[in-house]
């Protein structure tokens, strides 16, 4: 498992950003429709905060066995069977973030090389890309992690709340 | 191999991966992922897919509107404002044959036109208003099951989080499905207090009178509705009048309930952290599950797969109620396997086209898919809403609370053959809004 305390600060950013976002949107419809003003790249703001509000809590979401599932058969299961469910699971997960990590390897020298950045704030976009990198790597170890308990003969998740 | 066998088999797929407990949305993204490296003959295209649709679902802007009307939802739950509408509510309808049930679910329907949730309404609804329907000895089938089925109406009436996703998916007006939302859900409000009402008419003991309250009582009572009937107008008022859409509706609502909060000197920072991580969990469960829908949904384009169901189904050349009426029972089945979110994302996809083809609208099929898969929140074995009702009333036995939600269940249904043979309760509002 991978250790709490960097998904934790990870999903504390999350909600941070979830802050910002909600004040910088109501400020911006305010400045809108009362001044006649709204906020320039204020919806471009909007958007790289919601990428971060969303990827920042994807790993703390997954330590806490929090996607959905159809449990009808396997909160039946034995054991035995959850792990190798819990084992295909890991393989599914390393392969999806697998590929998507290594294509932002590629986003990430394709926007520096050419310095890409956004059109109102002139934020570079090559470093969400690297957090996107970031986050998917944070999940492959969780998953290889889980894989390896799995195979072990650990239940995943052990701190299921 | 042809498209259609390699969807087919990719389905099939992602169906045993879905059934033996591989998280749903995972399960959509591998095997949309297989279906890419099959048909495309590479993983070039799969990767650039994946990385490009994680990219414009989590920067789209109409986006915002989930972790926001999440958030939204998580404070009103944890702000006590959900006891000053029930307590509101019992002092005009307590007095009324199964008034306490009856102020359950009018409870709920107002919890539910400023949270957007099912299982915190039950959740909050059900420790309040239990012990008075204990007191004055109601049935336990009748006070459990009417919790259980009330608590449906937060996913209909909006902001509602399922719409939103719908919307998302679909590409179909989120501010439509809204307003779309009202008067189903108003009509189903008045449904399940009808059959409360004709139940404790017929036999009074299942739900007797509840105690008497002044005029003055009940016109004090009022303020405490003051806090959601100005949240609920603000937002929904607000996307009505076309000051602002869905998503910055919900910014505006967080905002609005905090000032609420602050006001009523309810705020209390260690809830409201535990409301920002919820959001977040719920949040992040989404943006995967969103991202797995959109790629098998482009995997389905790639195969041709739905259009030739819609050829094969529409072929047959029968009457269109009657496909709706299979469909119906399609997601009635569904519902004992899936719960909410499951059924939208394994059938949206197939059935959205299809139905448009027969000629129905986006919106109107946004309302009914909504309440089909409500539906699957009341009925066994899944049935989530009844589970947490069991929390609620531990002593009361599963069985007898799927018994009391069943006159409910027949009272939906009459709603959905209504809106079925009469559309334009669901289009008529939105179509007026947005003239």
């Amino acid at each position: 498992m991978i250790g709490p305390c960097p998904i934790i600060f990870l999903s504390h950013m999350s909600i941070g950003k979830k802050s910002i976002l909600t004040i910088l949107i109501t400020i911006d419809v305010t400045l809108r429709y009362v001044f006649n003003a709204p906020i320039t790249g204020g919806l471009e703001a909007s958007s790289i905060l919601l990428l971060l509000v969303f990827l920042l809590g994807v790993p703390e979401c997954t330590r806490l066995d929090g996607h959905i599932r159809m449990e009808m058969l396997y909160s039946r299961m034995p054991s035995g069977l959850k792990r190798v469910v819990t084992l295909l699971y890991a393989i599914v997960g390393i392969s999806i973030f697998g590929l998507l990590a290594k294509n932002e390897l590629k986003e990430i020298k394709y926007n520096m090389s050419l310095s890409r950045a956004t059109e109102y704030l002139d934020i570079p976009i090559w470093p969400l890309h690297v957090l996107i990198m970031f986050v998917s790597l944070c999940l492959i170890v969780q998953f290889l992690l889980h894989g390896t308990a799995a195979i072990r003969g650990h239940t995943w998740p052990e701190e299921n709340p | 191999m042809d498209p259609a066998t390699i969807a087919v088999m990719t389905l099939v797929f992602m169906l045993m991966l879905i059934m033996i407990g591989v998280p749903i949305a995972f399960a959509m993204l591998v095997s949309g992922a297989v279906g890419f490296y099959v048909m495309t003959d590479g993983m070039a295209h799969i990767t650039t897919q994946l990385s490009l649709t994680v990219w414009h679902s989590s920067t789209n802007f109409v986006m915002v509107a989930l972790p926001l009307y999440l958030l939204m939802g998580q404070l009103i739950t944890r702000s006590k404002i959900a006891s000053d509408v029930y307590d509101c509510v019992y002092k005009w309808l307590g007095r009324m044959p199964g008034g306490l049930a009856i102020t359950s679910v009018v409870s709920c329907a107002a919890f539910g036109a400023v949270s957007g949730g099912s299982i915190p309404a039950v959740a909050t609804i059900g420790p309040m208003s239990m012990p008075s329907m204990r007191k004055y000895k109601y049935s336990d089938s009748l006070a459990s099951g009417s919790i259980a089925s009330a608590g449906t109406l937060g996913i209909l009436i909006p902001p509602s989080i399922f719409l939103v996703v719908y919307g998302i998916w679909t590409e179909t007006s989120i501010g439509k499905l809204f307003i779309a939302g009202i008067i189903p859900g108003l009509l189903m409000m008045l449904a399940f207090v009808l059959v409360i009402f004709l139940m404790c008419v017929v036999k009074p003991e299942l739900g007797p009178v509840g105690p008497r309250f002044n005029w003055g009582e009940r016109l004090r009572s009022l303020n405490k509705l003051l806090s959601v009937f100005s949240i609920f107008v603000l937002v929904i008022g607000g996307i009505y009048g076309g000051l602002f859409d869905p998503s910055e509706a919900a910014a505006i609502g967080v905002v609005g309930i905090f000032i609420v909060i602050l006001l009523m000197k309810r705020f209390d920072w260690s809830a409201t952290k535990k409301a920002l991580l919820e959001t977040m969990h719920t949040s992040a469960m989404l943006l995967v599950i969103v991202v797995g829908g959109h790629i098998l949904g482009k995997f389905m384009v790639l195969t041709d797969l739905t259009v030739g169901i819609i050829e094969e189904i529409t072929g047959l050349g029968l009457n269109r109620f009657v496909i709706i009426l299979l469909i119906s029972l399609m997601y009635l089945i569904l519902g004992c396997v899936l719960d909410v979110w499951g059924m939208l994302i394994l059938t949206v996809p197939f059935i959205h086209p299809l139905v448009l083809e027969l000629g129905f609208d986006s919106v109107w099929f946004g309302v009914y898919v909504v309440i089909m898969t409500e539906l699957a929140l009341i009925t066994p074995p899944i049935g989530v809403n009844v589970y947490v009702m069991a929390k609620v009333v531990p002593d009361v036995p599963l069985g007898k609370i799927f018994r009391g939600v069943f006159p409910f269940f027949c009272a939906a249904l009459v709603v959905i053959l209504m809106i079925t043979l009469f559309p334009s309760i669901v289009t008529w509002l939105p179509t007026i809004a947005f003239q």
